[in-house]
């Protein structure tokens, strides 16, 4: 079948008949030149990966340069390539993985927006080889420092083309590229983080998983508000062309949950059951979000639409950055909760389904009218601070553990020049 | 909006980078070379004449589309012909076709297989394989749901992976 499809591929034009063809095509636009067309073309460059056709140029591009990369496997000895693949610092074949293998498939990376996911794969691959050698108990410091270098690379590589993708007039891209790293970056610290708590304390290999925890996650805090700077020039974008943005979104979220969709069930047997489970749930919680913003884009409310799809690429994004990581690192992983904004209505059909919270602060200053005129003036401050929760279901109001949340107050009063400063903090 | 020399710039691209695709596209729907490129180069003077009055998104699925009207409307018009007709006026590959395959058995090889597919694999079997297009692209191309392109891709690949070994047995057995 190979032999029917590459002698196919084979049946094509001469060369003369195609260039002459080329200037009937040129004869014929030239004599249209005239006539007042409507310039409706456009190339925006988003990562809607369907029929576009500058996407189909690239991919035919990518196709051909994967090609090579296949050829050059073959030609150093496939069997030597990918074994490398598996190989961490230290191991032999290490060297062939990091020079030759990605090297290779640096090139194969054709265009801005490839190279970036590339370079942010490759910080991945930096992580996932810190935890192998951490579980193994043989993550040095030396070694630990290096990859951790490594990881920053790739973040502020990634970081200097998603402004490249803003400046270029494409915020789309440059918000799906910021949440692929920021969703890496989460995935690899919860790698960590489980790796850390389910060793002994006193290995000098899990101090060091917890050190680059630390330095990840402040990595990722930088790659949160990469992605929120990302986001904030989507949404200025989307306000000129609102539908079309929002429509955009939604195929570009349908797609990604069809993929992470077929992730999981192809690869079911290979994750650890409560993985799995998890993953699974989560997935049907975002699918109850998208059709959510598709009842919002059917009434035309696209700003909320638009942030809705916004969250569902950026949770599928998360989903499957962990998912993956589990699979390629063999290591348990623990998926966090989605955003409380972001899990589906529960319980009853009850109109008051949201969780709302006032609080009224009444603040009372009263002087001693006894006081001597030369003491100090001498003033109590009576702060009384109300708040009402206001919960969705009875269930809830009942539930003795508080699962809601908790509000902490801290009241600080100072005296001086009748001034005071209150601190409330609270999560629901 | 793109200025008109962009527009233009980009139709000659698609042309190009395409004209190739269509034109077997065309070849093995017709099985005819010269009815293949005139059908061909339809496809791209309507596709043009579309483009200078409308916004296109798709410029390459448009001249697949295109171009399967075409050959939809010619083969309502014609009468079954007989192969050996069709041979007799042109069936067989270009020269230049025949001279890129390593040698003429190649040539006669796949000319047996494809005159066997049934036509409704054919297209889209070419359409996937050889031209490398998406089920979805080529769903939006033929006017039919993206499942049922795909159901037929799948039978077509059974159906050409069978013809392909009873044509091996049988050049084994001559």
């Amino acid at each position: 079948m190979k032999k029917f499809i590459q002698n196919a591929k084979k049946i094509r034009l001469s060369p003369k008949d195609k260039q002459n063809f080329r200037l009937v095509l040129e004869n014929q636009i030239a004599e249209n030149r005239s006539v007042s067309v409507r310039k409706t073309f456009s190339f925006r460059q988003t990562l809607h990966r369907g029929a576009d056709l500058f996407n189909i140029t690239f991919n035919l591009k990518k196709y051909m340069f994967v090609n090579l990369f296949l050829a050059l496997i073959v030609v150093l000895g496939g069997g030597t390539a990918f074994a490398a693949e598996n190989s961490l610092p230290g191991d032999a074949l290490y060297p062939v993985k990091v020079h030759v293998n990605e090297n290779v498939r640096s090139l194969a990376a054709v265009g801005l927006e490839n190279q970036t996911e590339w370079d942010i794969e490759r910080g991945e691959r930096r992580l996932e080889e810190a935890a192998q050698l951490a579980k193994r108990g043989e993550l040095s410091d030396k070694v630990k420092s290096q990859l951790s270098e490594q990881v920053e690379k790739g973040l502020d590589k990634a970081e200097k083309s998603i402004a490249r993708l803003q400046e270029k007039g494409n915020p789309q891209a440059a918000v799906a590229i910021s949440n692929t790293l920021q969703a890496k970056l989460q995935a690899g610290a919860a790698l960590l983080i489980n790796l850390g708590l389910s060793q002994d304390d006193a290995a000098t290999s899990t101090r060091e998983a917890l050190d680059l925890l630390a330095h990840v996650r402040n990595l990722t805090d930088q790659a949160t508000e990469v992605s929120e700077n990302a986001e904030s020039e989507a949404v200025v974008e989307a306000n000129t062309k609102p539908e079309v943005s929002v429509r955009n979104r939604k195929d570009l979220a349908e797609r990604k949950f069809e993929k992470v969709l077929k992730l999981l069930e192809e690869n079911k047997e290979d994750m650890d059951a409560d993985v799995y489970l998890k993953a699974e749930t989560q997935l049907s919680n975002i699918q109850e979000t998208l059709t959510n913003a598709n009842i919002k884009l059917e009434a035309q409310q696209y700003r909320e639409a638009f942030s809705l799809y916004g969250s569902v690429n950026n949770m599928l994004e998360r989903l499957q950055a962990y998912v993956k990581i589990h699979l390629r690192s063999h290591l348990g992983i623990h998926i966090p909760d989605l955003p409380f904004k972001l899990r589906p209505d529960r319980g009853d059909d009850d109109d008051n389904t949201s969780t709302s919270t006032t609080s009224t602060l009444h603040t009372t200053r009263e002087h001693d009218e006894d006081e001597d005129e030369d003491d100090d003036h001498e003033v109590s401050t009576t702060t009384q601070l109300r708040i009402r929760v206001q919960e969705k279901s009875d269930e809830r109001r009942n539930d003795d553990d508080n699962e809601g949340g908790r509000l902490k107050i801290r009241v600080k009063e100072k005296n001086d020049n009748e001034k005071f400063e209150i601190q409330v903090r609270g999560e629901l | 909006m793109k200025s008109n020399k962009q527009q233009e710039n980009a139709f000659l691209k698609v042309y190009d980078k395409h004209a190739d695709d269509i034109y077997r596209h065309c070849f093995f729907r017709l099985f005819h070379e010269e009815l293949a490129k005139e059908y061909m180069q339809e496809a791209f003077l309507r596709c043009w004449q579309v483009i200078s009055e409308k916004e296109v998104k798709n410029i390459r699925a448009l001249v697949y589309k295109i171009a399967n009207n075409l050959i939809i409307d010619y083969s309502r018009k014609q009468k079954e012909e007989s192969l050996e007709k069709r041979m007799e006026s042109g069936w067989e590959p270009s020269e230049f076709g025949k001279k890129e395959m390593e040698n003429s058995v190649d040539a006669q090889y796949l000319l047996e297989i494809s005159k066997q597919i049934p036509e409704e694999f054919r297209s889209v079997l070419l359409m996937r394989y050889v031209d490398g297009l998406k089920p979805k692209e080529i769903a939006e191309i033929l006017g039919e749901d993206t499942n049922l392109i795909s159901v037929r891709i799948h039978r077509g690949k059974s159906a050409l992976k069978k013809l392909v070994a009873m044509i091996c047995i049988l050049l084994i057995l001559v």
